[in-house]
């Protein structure tokens, strides 16, 4: 047990901020707080199915060194001794890196992906590595059950699915076992998680943060991001892990300096939304809570806009470019028939049929997402942000296979229906925070903005946040 | 040592070797399972919402990805 001077029961939910204000006022040394979340992550992940792997006296000593910094008083910044976890898709030297795949369950990696470096450079203390759909779900599947670990279940109702792909991401910061957490999203897979979970969840613009030692599933839309107790959480994770890679292709060779403050007049702010989305296309259960969350929206920024997404069917070039590129970088893995030992018979299948796609349907596909560009390039000439419900309903049940039935849903479209496929086909940043709960479930809100907006929309879940305590609720936990 | 290459030929054939020697050393093994029929008809199901968009010849695929 820690021998701080601070109250145990505030630090598995505190924010990074607090964290840091502590080990800097020496409240707590970075040893303890590194012991107490390790131990956590070793107690409670697995009653959630959320751990891959606790790391071993690494995180010890690096917190030796943070200590050794701060009796110093050599302060490195707001992540400085904060302890975290990673979801396993990303290369961690010497441990297991199994994406989340029975096949895969004895890979191992001599170097550590880019992110990880990144936050050894801040003096972050990566405990240990979390769950994740097998694959980050390419060839889509048919339960929560298709991860190594079984199905990662929602702190806040175990009879629930945390949502994926980063599943134990979600799972870990929702039930205070790591104060944040790195996870990862082609289309959904961050901001699904992190609305299901009820924390806050940045995708950042595509290219901004390197995927070097990610595991690819789609290059022309993976993308590295943050689950995190608040918006400026995130944007503190986001100002440590973004900047230029030369080892990634697809890197934006961009730096982002996480400054809401110059970001903070919301009175012009031009945000687009749809009425719809919030009264008539989620399930009826959620509208009252979506009703009120929008009017917090609103008391935001008063000069919202009625907008409507440009009319492309997302969802078929989305599948195609998914499938086609995991098909190809998972050929031989599908052609040795070594996909078979998946747990998950409709992702294995998938795979399988992924590779019937022709070079024409993937050039089809990829000429049609650009036209899907240039209309989001013109619908931002007038828009600063778009703003929708993350999810339309509550996560699925952990212990069944997921309900494939197609919802009733009005035939008039507003922003929602398309916009997780549009915003990555685009590469937008996005941003979702909770909004509200439902049968004691939470419900997320998304900000979605141009490239490179991440400030503003980090600035805009933060002013919402400054609004509305949803952020600040934890589930109960076993004790 | 004659022959009826010409020195283009010899040229093409050199510069193929390699690549010939690596599929021919390590050839993929073939899981020939068959896909059950759900999976493929969504593919075909896809393939065929995406031949059903007309697009201007001149509209090139996209090179860039955060725009």
């Amino acid at each position: 047990m820690p021998k701080s001077k601070l109250d145990q029961s505030v630090l598995p939910f505190a924010t990074i901020g607090q964290l840091n204000e502590a080990l800097r006022n020496r409240d707590i040394s970075c040893v303890e707080l590194t012991k107490f979340f390790s131990k956590r992550l070793e107690k409670l992940g697995p009653t959630y199915n959320a751990l891959a792997c606790l790391l071993g006296k690494e995180p010890h000593w690096a917190a030796k060194d943070v200590d050794d910094d701060i009796k110093s008083e050599r302060f490195r910044g707001a992540l400085q001794g904060i302890p975290y976890g990673a979801k396993d898709l990303l290369a961690v030297a010497k441990y297991p890196t199994t994406w989340g795949a029975k096949p895969f369950a004895d890979q191992v990696f001599d170097y550590n992906a880019t992110v990880i470096d990144r936050l050894a450079e801040k003096k972050a203390i990566l405990i240990g590595k979390l769950s994740m759909i097998e694959l980050a779900g390419g060839g889509d599947y048919g339960s929560a059950s298709a991860s190594l670990q079984g199905p990662c279940l929602n702190p806040w109702n175990t009879s629930y699915w945390s949502g994926g792909s980063s599943s134990g991401s979600g799972a870990a910061v929702a039930a205070g076992l790591v104060p944040f957490a790195l996870g990862s999203e082609t289309s959904g897979s961050i901001l699904t998680p992190a609305c299901f979970c009820g924390v806050s969840g940045l995708r950042p613009t595509y290219g901004l943060v390197s995927r070097r030692g990610a595991m690819s599933l789609s290059w022309t839309l993976d993308k590295i991001g943050v689950l995190a107790r608040s918006a400026e959480d995130c944007g503190l994770v986001l100002h440590a892990i973004a900047g230029s890679d030369d080892d990634d292709p697809g890197s934006a060779h961009q730096s982002f300096h996480y400054a809401p403050e110059y970001y903070g007049q919301f009175q012009d702010l031009k945000a687009g939304y749809a009425e719809i989305d919030f009264a008539e296309w989620p399930d009826e259960s959620l509208r009252p809570a979506f009703a009120n969350a929008l009017a917090i929206v609103k008391s935001v920024c008063p000069s919202m806009v009625e907008a409507k997404l440009p009319d492309f069917p997302y969802r078929p070039v989305i599948s195609c470019i998914i499938d086609a590129e995991a098909a190809s970088i998972f050929e031989q893995f599908i052609r040795s028939g070594r996909v078979d030992q998946l747990a998950d018979r409709r992702q294995i299948e998938g795979l399988k049929a992924s590779m019937n796609y022709s070079a024409v349907d993937y050039l089809k596909a990829m000429r049609v997402r650009s036209q899907i560009q240039a209309a989001f390039r013109d619908l931002f000439e007038s828009l600063d942000l778009l703003i929708a419900p993350t999810r339309l309903s509550l996560p699925d049940r952990a212990d069944l296979p997921f309900d494939e039935t197609e919802p009733t849903r009005p035939d008039r479209k507003g922003v929602v229906s398309g916009l997780v496929q549009a915003g990555n086909l685009c590469g937008l940043p996005a941003l979702t925070v909770p909004c509200g709960f439902v049968n004691g479930l939470p419900i997320g809100l998304a900000i979605v903005g141009r490239p490179f907006s991440e400030n503003r929309i980090l600035a805009f879940g933060r002013e919402f946040q400054q609004r509305s305590d949803f952020h600040k609720q934890h589930p109960a936990l076993p004790v | 040592m004659s022959s009826s290459l010409t020195r283009r030929e010899w040229t093409a054939l050199f510069a193929a070797s390699p690549l010939l020697s690596q599929s021919a050393a390590k050839p993929a093994p073939e899981n020939t399972a068959p896909v059950p029929g759900k999976a493929v008809a969504d593919v075909q199901k896809t393939s065929q919402r995406l031949a059903e968009i007309e697009l201007p010849m001149n509209v090139e695929p996209a090179f860039r990805f955060a725009v």
